[in-house]
């Protein structure tokens, strides 16, 4: 048990930083307007992004396992809000990269940033430990 | 592109491994993919399209409501 937690808390922190497994890259790569989005950064962004999803569907199915903390429903539901978000703005900036639509592309990069602030910033406020 | 950060967090998540192969997770390919993109390895499409399908299906899963208990 204690082994899965660890591994659970390993994996939101390689997200966010870790649990944002993937998101801790996303924070990681701070862009400019001057700075283009390319293929390279996006493979970058949702390999990042992948090791955070990953984490997080973990959590959900141990949580429904009854495998985590007694609080894991509640933090799920806090969380989703925020992670509902995720895939639709990724998908918009794979479009804008692959057109090389520059300007939406870091519009859309600054606003998924601003997703993963949201979802590291909710999930320390419920004692979850992304690692960031 | 900031490699020296995204080395910083690369490095976080190989000491994270072992522990996310413990949980059932194996996240070394996509790592090791990650360390070579940011050597200058060309990306496909159909790399890209792989991976926006499985983080898709990963937050449809974890999106959706929770079972009653």
């Amino acid at each position: 048990m204690r082994k899965i937690i660890l591994a659970i808390t390993l994996s939101l922190s390689l997200a966010g930083g870790g649990c944002a497994p993937q998101l801790a890259v996303l924070s990681a790569v701070t862009k400019t307007i001057d700075n283009p989005v390319t293929k390279n950064d996006l493979f970058q962004i949702e390999a990042s992004l992948k090791l955070v999803t990953t984490g997080l569907k973990t959590y959900r199915r141990l949580c429904l396992q009854d495998a985590v903390d007694k609080n894991c429903r509640s933090n799920i539901e806090a969380i989703q809000p925020y992670s509902s978000q995720v895939y639709p703005l990724l998908a918009e900036l794979s479009s804008f990269v692959r057109t090389n639509d520059q300007v939406n592309a870091i519009v859309v990069y600054k606003r998924l940033v601003n997703i993963y602030t949201s979802i590291t910033t909710e999930a320390a406020a419920r004692g979850i430990s992304l690692g960031v | 592109m900031n490699y020296e950060k995204i080395m910083a967090v690369l490095q976080k998540g190989l000491a994270a491994l072992p522990a996310l192969i413990a949980a059932g997770t194996d996240v070394m390919p996509l790592i090791k993919r990650m360390q070579a993109v940011a050597s200058g390895a060309a990306v496909t499409d159909a790399e890209l399209d792989a991976l926006e399908a499985s983080i898709k299906s990963d937050m449809d899963e974890f999106n959706s409501p929770l079972p009653p208990k």
